[in-house]
Parts: C-alpha cells; sequence; structure tokens
C-alpha cells in the first residue's frame, strides 16, 4: 500500500465531499491520494456506491423520483400492453424516448411506464428490490404529523412537525390540536384531551377524545378504530368522539360511513348529516342511538395562529434575528419576511409593584452592543434588544391609560407598556399581531401570561388575556438564543424617564434562554375586521414571580379583501 | 417496425438492468448530485442515439462508462468552477479502477441492505432524515437543539459503520464460499 494513503483521513476527506464542506486545501488533498493510491480509488468508489444506493433508495421509497404504480410492485411483473406504450412516433423520436426513460426514473410523477420485453431479463434496481424490503410498513410507510397547535404530550417532547408517529404506541394529548396524514391522503385532526394510537398505514385507534377525519378519494377504506365499534370511511368527512367508558358519537359531515360493531353483526351505513352515539360494550343488545347532530364540532383545520418563525443564527446555532413568520390567517397559510411587518417600539413603561417583587432586570441587549439604552425602545430584528419585566394588573385596565405625560401623581400611573406600530395594524382574519418574549425553563411552560387592549379603548373594544403561547417552551417551534446580556436597575423604576436614567449593573445569566412567540388577533379585542390600531397596551396578568420578558411586537400587514373571502 | 421495436426493447433492458450503477459511476466522477443527474440525462440520451454502434458481444455496462466518462468531460468543460471538479488524471483513474473492479456491485448492494437493517433505531431514523428528503440534516439539527456539525459528525460514522460491515459480509461470504 501507498505510504501516503491514510484511510481514516481519507475517509473524512470523503465525509467532507458528502457533506459539501470540503475547502480547498482538503480538495487538493483528496485530489492528490485519488491519483496517487489505488487503494484509496477502490475505497472512494465503494463509499460512493454505498451512498448512491442509499440515495437512491430513498428517493424511491418517498416517492419523488417514481410514479406509485412503478414504486409498488417490481419491475418484472410490469407486462404492460406492448402497442399501448411503444408506438411507432415514438420509436422515432429518439430524443422524447429517452426523456420518458430517464423520466421513468429520476422525474416526479411521470405517468409512463416503460414495457419490458416479453421474457426479458428481470431489471430490478436495488431499491425496488433490496432496501426497500428491509425496512418495515412503519417505516416505509409513515404516517406523519402534519401539523400541531399548541401541542402537548403527556410524558414526552411534542414530535417535530414533519416526523413519523410510532405505530402501536399509545399517545397522549394534553393540550392543543395536531393534525396526522396518511400514506394514502387521510387526514385525521385530534383535539385535546385526546389518547391515541397508529394502528396501521389505514388505521387510527381513538382510545379517548375527538378526532375528525378527512379522507379524500384514494384514501376510502381508512379505519377509526374505538373501543368498542370501527369506523370505516367510504370517501368522506366524520368525526368521532370517544368517552371514558369507550362509547362513541359519530357525525357523518359528508360522503358515508361504515359503523361495524363485529364480524356477526355486518355494517350499519351512516350518511351525511347523520349521528350515532355507541355504547362501550359490544355485548349490548341496543347498541346504537340516534343523537343530535353537530357539525360545528368538526375541525377541517387547525386553528389561526402563529406557526413558525425563523431567522439568522449565530455560530452556536442560536437564533440572533428574524427574518420570516409563517402564521395561518382565516385558515390560509402566509409566509412574510422581515421586511413586511410592521415595526412596534416600547413608547411608554411603568412598574408601580412593591419593591421587594419587582422584577429589576430590565434590559436585554447583544454582547457587543454600543448604542444608546433608549434604542432598545426601538423596533429592530433582533431578539437580543428588548425592554423586560413591564407592571402590571391581576386584572386588566380598562380606563385611560395613565403616564407621566398625562399626569405627574406616580400613583396614578398605569403599570404596564405601550407599543406603538410604526404604522397602524388593520384587523384582517387571524393574527394580526405577533409578540415574541424571552423565556426560560424556570418560567411557566405556557408563557407568561399578559392582558393586552388597544392603547385607545374605544366603544366595543375590550382587553384580551393571553395565557397559552402559540408557541411556547415546549414548542419545537420555539428558539434558543444567546449571545446577549441583562442589565438590572439598582432600584425599581416607576416610567421609562427612570428606567432610561437610574443606574444599572450587569445581570448575571445562568440559565438557558429561548424566544417563544404568540400571534394576537384584534378582533378578540372588539375591533372590527378593516379597522386599524395605532398602539397597544400590555400587562403583565402578576399570577406569578415571573413577569413578561418582550423582545419583538410586530403587526401583520393587511390581508386584502379579495384574499378573504372563502 | 417490429425491429425497431426490438431495438428499443434491447436497450431498454439493459438500460434498466444497469441504471443505477451507471448514475454511481457519474456520481463518483461529479460527486454533487444534481450535476450528476444532469450529466446521467445527457447520458441517457447519448446511449440511446449511439446504440447502434454497441456492440452486443460486448459489455454494455463497460461501453456506458465510456460514453459517461466523455459526458463528463463535456460537461466540466462547460460549468463554472464553483464546486469540486476531479482533474483529467483523476477521471481517467477513477474510470479505470472501475472497469477493474466491477463484478461484486450487487454483493455490495444487498450487503447494505443488511447491515442497515442492523443499525441502531435512532441510526436508521438519521439514515431517512439524510436520504429520504422528509428534512434536511440543517433542520433536523435545529429540532434536536444538536449543532450540524455533531449531526454530519454522526452521519459520518453511520457511513463509516455501514461500509466495515459490507467489507465485513463480503469477506464472510468469500470465506464460505
Amino acid at each position: 500500500m501507498d505510504k501516503s494513503f491514510h484511510p481514516e483521513e481519507f475517509r473524512r476527506l470523503v465525509e467532507s465531499l458528502l457533506n459539501g464542506t470540503l475547502t480547498e486545501s482538503e480538495e487538493a488533498r483528496l485530489q492528490e491520494t485519488l491519483a496517487r493510491n489505488q487503494a484509496a480509488r477502490q475505497y472512494y468508489l465503494n463509499y460512493i456506491d454505498m451512498h448512491v444506493g442509499l440515495l437512491l433508495d430513498g428517493r424511491k421509497r418517498t416517492g419523488k423520483s417514481l410514479p406509485k404504480s412503478v414504486s409498488s410492485e417490481p419491475v418484472t411483473q410490469r407486462r404492460l400492453p406492448r402497442k399501448r406504450y411503444v408506438s411507432r412516433k415514438l420509436l422515432l423520436s429518439a430524443a422524447g424516448l429517452i426523456v420518458l426513460v430517464v423520466g421513468w426514473n429520476y422525474l416526479p410523477g411521470t405517468p409512463f411506464l416503460p414495457a419490458i420485453p416479453d421474457g426479458g431479463t428481470p431489471a430490478i434496481s436495488l431499491a425496488e428490490s433490496s432496501l426497500a424490503k428491509s425496512m418495515s410498513d412503519e417505516e416505509s410507510q409513515p404516517v406523519i404529523l402534519a401539523e400541531e397547535a399548541g401541542a402537548i404530550f403527556y410524558h414526552e417532547l411534542t414530535p417535530r412537525v414533519g416526523s413519523s408517529l410510532k405505530w402501536n404506541r399509545s399517545y397522549s394529548l394534553l393540550q392543543g390540536q395536531i393534525e396526522l396524514q396518511f400514506p394514502r391522503g387521510a387526514r385525521a385532526i385530534f383535539e385535546s384531551p385526546a389518547v391515541f394510537e397508529v394502528k396501521s398505514a389505514e388505521q387510527v385507534q381513538v382510545l379517548f377524545g375527538s378526532c375528525s377525519v378527512y379522507a379524500p378519494e384514494g384514501s376510502e377504506g381508512f379505519e377509526v378504530l374505538t373501543p368498542a365499534t370501527q369506523f370505516i370511511d367510504r370517501g368522506t368527512r366524520f368525526l368521532v368522539k370517544v368517552d371514558e367508558s369507550g362509547g362513541s358519537d359519530v357525525h357523518v359531515i359528508e360522503g358515508l360511513v361504515d359503523a361495524v360493531r363485529s364480524k356477526q353483526s355486518g355494517a350499519a351505513q351512516l350518511r351525511k348529516g347523520e349521528a350515532r352515539r355507541y355504547t362501550g360494550n359490544r355485548s349490548d343488545v341496543l347498541p346504537s342511538s340516534t343523537i343530535r347532530y353537530s357539525p360545528s364540532t368538526y375541525r377541517s383545520q387547525l386553528p389561526d395562529r402563529l406557526v413558525r418563525f425563523s431567522g439568522r443564527k449565530n455560530e452556536h446555532e442560536e437564533l440572533e434575528r428574524l427574518e420570516e413568520v409563517q402564521v395561518r390567517r382565516g385558515g390560509k397559510p402566509y409566509r412574510y419576511s422581515i421586511n413586511e411587518l410592521i415595526g412596534g417600539d416600547v413608547t411608554s413603561f411603568c412598574e408601580l409593584g412593591l419593591p421587594e417583587k419587582a422584577n429589576l432586570t430590565n434590559f436585554i441587549l447583544p454582547l457587543d452592543f454600543n448604542g444608546d439604552l433608549s434604542d432598545l425602545l426601538l423596533h429592530d430584528d433582533s431578539f437580543l434588544t428588548g425592554i423586560l419585566n413591564p407592571g402590571g394588573n391581576p386584572q386588566p385596565h380598562l380606563g385611560q391609560v395613565l403616564t407621566p405625560l398625562e399626569t405627574t401623581e406616580r400613583s396614578q400611573w398605569t403599570p404596564g407598556m405601550t407599543v406603538t406600530f410604526r404604522s397602524p395594524v388593520v384587523n384582517s382574519p387571524g393574527p394580526d399581531i405577533l409578540i415574541f418574549d424571552a423565556h426560560t425553563t424556570v418560567h411557566p411552560i405556557s408563557g407568561d401570561a399578559f392582558h393586552v387592549r388597544p392603547l385607545e379603548l374605544k366603544p366595543g373594544y375590550r382587553p384580551l388575556t393571553v395565557r397559552n403561547y402559540d408557541i411556547g417552551m415546549l414548542s419545537n417551534e420555539s428558539h434558543r438564543i444567546g449571545g446577549f446580556h441583562l442589565l438590572q436597575m439598582s432600584e425599581p423604576v416607576a416610567c421609562l424617564q427612570e428606567l432610561l436614567e437610574k443606574p444599572l449593573s450587569r445581570g448575571n445569566i445562568s440559565l438557558y434562554y429561548r424566544v417563544i412567540g404568540t400571534g394576537i388577533d384584534l378582533s378578540d379585542m372588539g375591533v372590527p375586521e378593516g379597522e386599524a390600531v395605532s398602539a397597544i397596551f400590555i400587562q403583565d396578568v402578576l399570577d406569578d414571580e415571573h413577569r413578561l420578558d418582550p423582545v419583538m411586537f410586530v403587526g401583520l400587514p393587511e390581508i386584502p379583501s379579495e384574499n378573504t373571502s372563502r | 417496425m417490429q425491429n425497431e421495436s426490438t431495438h428499443y426493447e434491447k436497450f431498454l433492458e439493459l438500460f434498466l438492468q444497469h441504471r443505477d450503477r451507471l448514475f454511481s459511476h457519474i456520481f463518483s466522477l461529479i460527486p454533487h448530485e444534481a450535476d450528476a443527474e444532469d450529466v446521467f440525462q445527457r447520458c441517457s440520451i447519448v446511449l440511446w442515439k449511439k446504440f447502434d454502434e454497441f456492440d452486443p458481444s460486448g459489455s454494455f455496462l463497460a461501453w456506458s462508462y465510456g460514453v459517461a466518462v466523455n459526458e463528463v468531460r463535456n460537461f466540466l468543460k462547460t460549468r463554472r468552477r464553483s464546486r469540486l471538479a476531479f482533474l483529467p488524471d483523476v477521471i481517467e483513474l477513477l474510470s479505470e479502477e472501475r472497469l477493474s473492479n466491477q463484478d461484486d456491485y450487487s454483493d455490495r448492494m444487498l450487503a447494505l441492505q443488511d447491515c442497515v437493517d442492523q443499525l441502531r433505531p435512532e441510526e436508521r431514523h438519521l439514515v431517512r432524515i439524510a436520504y429520504w428528503g422528509e428534512q434536511t440534516v440543517k433542520e433536523f439539527a435545529e429540532a434536536t437543539d444538536a449543532s450540524l456539525q455533531v449531526m454530519y459528525n454522526r452521519l459520518s460514522k453511520i457511513r463509516r459503520t455501514l461500509l466495515a460491515c459490507i467489507q465485513r459480509k463480503l469477506s464472510e461470504t468469500l470465506r464460505h464460499g
């Protein structure tokens, strides 16, 4: 063996190549080793063959490269009528034919099955014959968590959106909602509290709670199993609710559903608009009774909310700046870049709590911050700047918000924080304002509760109390932040002016911080759709020793009216 | 018509039989997925156009490797160099190596199947993430609060395990005849 070949070092070079992290000097070493050493070339080719073997297998299984009909059976079985696929015209068009041949393998969804000559040599590729069979049904037909809204599971973290759920394993949804996507297209929305198990690619068992099913064309036959009754979809939308005794209510919103108690009793077919209650005991003489049809409890989608936010990270993979938000508004998904959002500046701050109860940590700022403290009041795209721990009240303030601008009498100032948007935020369907909060594991997992209201309370307007954030501490969509420090006041401050003028010291950071966030719908504060709000007033609920730590407020753009008609 | 049809069928049979190996060969010369796919498609068209020149008594695989190397060279001439491009000598040597060692490809792929089976569940999950495209490795790293480098290291370890496992299985096969 050539002395210049060090397998482990060479392997690291090949790994860098596959990861796309190869530097110029590494590239030179890789080329030199390959040029000089036969063992390295052999090793390299074996490594690449393995990599490509896994790659092609993945493509076939995810349906990205093959039409479903091709991937579902071995090539040798596809002896199709020759004339149907091999026309003279096609044969005369070499390029056209080859595009189809190539497309069969590498283009998604090409509706072409190549004809294999009768008696021809079986042409079974790696992916179709070997690796595909090495995976269980559970792995090859994953049931995916398609969406979640504030989901919290008993004794485990919420699976990541896009990940697959394990089969024959009980999941207890304690809070929020989730939507599952089954391989043939059926979707099931569970609303907490619910206990369920995925039984197969076409079956889910509901042990308790509410499950709304949508089974589009192609997924007919999807089954919802309950302790005593089996509901089989016949192309429809329906809702199943299971109680603690195993009894179940079914409401058929569209199409048909077969209800099966046992093989002997056969199936009872339920039609659109029908609702029946089935007992939890299979041996009951009267297993079911008609109940009031209640379609309003059926869920066709998860609620409007802040779905996700993302942005620039530092070298430790900690989020620093907001670049994009994804929200659901009026049932539709929207994606906004930071440039489309309406910034909110802090324009008043008041803390009138007892000195011993006041949290004196009032500023968060980046380690390299060299601006003026008053800059921290202004909107920017950074999650590392903000004014923390505003005052509050257990009950939301209903009168006029008083600040030093309105009165010099300190005792009359209203504890809380005013945020003024750089342009008015117009009430559109779904969330209109997003609030992001710096949070640690010792804070409430759902988020710091707060009251929020339009600063100016017009007739019909009302405060809203937010206790659960769309993206809380347990959500996979919250982000770790770092690279900041906290500044602590030496004594409690009552207003913004004092905040900017009184002595400060650097606070201690001993915990990991994450950014959580929530959307606020102006409609929930009584603001009519289409009406604009320029400023909001926020107060901590003072339900515990932890206060709100807001690091960003943004308004969402108005949705043009033609997009809101549904 | 019958002759044309038979000609086409013969080509298709050979092409389908060897397409994964051909793609793997191209990928080894242009180790970037999208570029390799591009060249693979061009190569497929050339193979069909020149299929009349193919000597049926010879090896289709060797012939298609030769066509592929030409297509790789053509591709590298026209592509702006933003990614690794192997030197002509390296391409030549890798192609020679490929031709002299092409007998055990199927065995290695079968061994790969067994070896994937033997991975731990969390390792197989990462293989899915990396190769099935449901999520990028970067997204998965973010979701699990791990750094991207940690993920690359885990993936690297899995590939090393798989390669060692394949080698071991091939050796066992040789020993047991």
